[in-house]
């Protein structure tokens, strides 16, 4: 998308005002409406679509394996969630495709607590989740620059939000005979964890209290990916690609169970077709930016959390439908 | 598993099914008006396949424009996760031969449906996305293409509907078979166009004695025939819903 030289200026102008005006006349902080679905692919513990109405999709599915991590080698090294994208038109060593990997991953594997992930009663054996996201952009809008990072976000967040793990039955007898620890530990050594093959009986891996409010931010969830575009002193949640165009610069700010996490990251939004690389206008972020960003996200966080819970809680009922139309 | 449960001596089948029946088919097209120019999902049993059509839109290169007729451009996207026993993240290489043998095999099927010549110096794009595989995978392409082919308004001769049909102990013909059932019968996929019985393609990856064909050429032609009338009346209700809703909008 080409922006001309009249209309940039009209938006931008109209973005930096002191209360600015976006053209889809959007509050500062509102997202644009989206449609979901979760748990919709039989063969996985957990999936979401996503879909934006400006036609762009993300496809989410969640399988889960059981890997064997022996206590030595247990460090940073060790992946427990592990992401693949699938964007058509982009080849998987691409730059849009491996830059966002990297950024899931580290956000993912930094934040997520692994001793959900654990089997009960076992010392080495962890579920390790492959995340598998299929994006499907209907323009040729999007590039390195132009990611629908919180498209994808909220996706993935769907997804493990619904993600359900099996539930190990060999432990169940010998909890009650914590006598013979030792030798129970010595059995568990060389015993194979056996699941019930009773689907009904799985766990959410994100346990949702009955209750489920905003208040309540000791709750676990999934992290949440919030990217921001920067325009003068202004900052937007959820940027439209013309808003990325006029943008200064763009901040990913990521989000978890209430609290900002690290790494809080800056971003180019703004490779305008129109000029080449040497003459381009980003201006830095100054520290005003920074705690408004991070009061902004705090603000919206909460209820976008809430909504798309929200979404996993009715999506219960019509489980067997299994279709996402 | 052993053979004996694929096809029980009662005459059923592994999920309750008799020979001849094929799993519940749901189809929808218009699914994604936004972003493309035609659009379709299908749904035969746990098998979902999504298809979007763009075009006839200017070629985006000067190698994919003919003088005389519309170029065809069918890209399979089989993502890891949809496969039926997906552990981890195995990746199936986009350019991988079964694909790209695949894919040259649906421009021909559609190549010679489409009436191409309506459509000079344009290309036709169809981009079809396999979100879950649980058997008759190719035929539920086919399926999938044909209606989303219907809802971008392409001109084309009739529908076309697939179907795959398999053989037990050399003898039964089994129809529409689903992944464990394609994993110990062979079995060949059918494309019938409209109701007629011309066979526009035909897909044999194993051996079938040869007595055996003309049964399930006979078995596979009817339950095709079943699929396009199932096709034919999802398109017929939305097309009543559309023109109930266009309605309505220039009443108001």
């Amino acid at each position: 998308m080409i922006l001309s030289p009249a209309e940039r200026s009209y938006l931008r102008d109209s973005l930096s005002l002191e209360t600015p005006i976006r053209p889809d006349s959007r509050l500062v902080g509102q997202f644009r409406p989206i449609e979901a679905v979760c748990n919709f692919l039989p063969n996985f513990n957990g999936s979401s679509r996503v879909r934006l109405s400006d036609g762009n999709e993300c496809i989410t599915s969640v399988k889960s394996s059981v890997v064997i991590i022996s206590s030595s080698s247990r460090d940073d090294s060790v992946n427990l969630i592990d992401f693949l994208f699938n964007i058509p038109g982009y080849r998987d060593d691409s730059n849009l495709v491996s830059n966002l990997t990297l950024t899931f991953n580290k956000i993912f594997n930094n934040n997520f607590d692994y001793s959900s992930l654990k089997l009960k009663n076992f010392k080495n054996h962890f579920f390790k989740l492959s995340i598998d996201i299929l994006f499907i952009s209907n323009s040729s809008d999007i590039n390195d620059n132009y990611v629908p990072l919180t498209l994808i976000s909220f996706s993935s967040y769907l997804a493990l939000r619904s993600t359900r793990l099996p539930l190990l039955i060999n432990d169940l007898e010998k909890d009650e005979e914590d006598l013979n620890i030792d030798k129970i530990k010595t059995q568990k050594e060389v015993e194979l964890p056996m699941f019930s093959d009773d689907w009904s009986d799985s766990t959410y891996l994100f346990p949702t209290s009955p209750s489920s409010s905003t208040a309540n931010a000791n709750q676990r969830t999934p992290p949440l990916i919030f990217i921001l575009a920067v325009i003068d002193d202004n900052l937007f949640v959820d940027p439209t690609i013309e808003e990325q165009y006029v943008s200064d610069n763009g901040l990913i700010v990521p989000w978890c169970s209430g609290n900002i996490i690290n790494p809080i990251e800056s971003t180019k939004l703004s490779r305008d077709p129109n000029s080449d690389s040497t003459s381009s206008s980003t201006v830095g972020l100054n520290y005003n930016h920074l705690t408004k960003g991070i009061s902004l996200v705090k603000e919206v966080a909460a209820k976008v959390a809430s909504a798309l819970d929200n979404v996993v809680n009715t999506s219960d009922e019509n489980e067997f439908l299994n279709s996402i139309f | 598993m052993s053979r004996q449960e694929i096809y029980s001596p009662e005459g059923l089948r592994v999920d309750g099914r008799r020979w001849n029946e094929i799993r519940r088919l749901s189809c929808k097209i218009n699914t994604h008006p936004i972003s493309c120019d035609g659009s379709s999902y299908l749904q035969i049993g746990n098998t979902k396949v999504m298809t979007m059509v763009h075009g006839p839109i200017e070629p985006k290169n000067k190698s994919s424009l003919l003088q005389d007729r519309a170029y065809l451009t069918v890209n399979l996207n089989i993502p890891s996760f949809s496969f039926f026993n997906a552990t981890t993240n195995k990746k199936l290489s986009k350019n991988s031969k079964k694909i790209l043998e695949l894919q040259v095999s649906l421009v021909n099927i559609f190549q010679d449906l489409i009436i191409l010549k309506n459509y000079p110096r344009t290309q036709i794009i169809i981009n079809t996305i396999v979100l879950n595989q649980d058997g008759s995978l190719i035929s539920s392409i086919i399926n999938s293409i044909s209606l989303a082919l219907i809802d971008s308004g392409i001109s084309m001769y009739d529908y076309i509907s697939s179907v795959n049909c398999g053989l037990f102990n050399s003898k039964f013909p089994i129809l529409d078979l689903n992944y464990l059932e394609e994993l110990d019968l062979p079995f060949l996929t059918i494309a019938i166009i409209g109701k007629s019985e011309n066979v526009s393609f035909l897909l044999l990856e194993n051996n079938l004695p040869l007595d055996a064909l003309e049964k399930i050429l006979a078995i596979s032609i009817s339950g095709s025939h079943r699929i396009k009338d199932l096709m034919d009346n999802q398109v017929k209700k939305s097309s009543k819903l559309r023109i109930k809703s266009i309605n309505e909008q220039s009443i108001n």
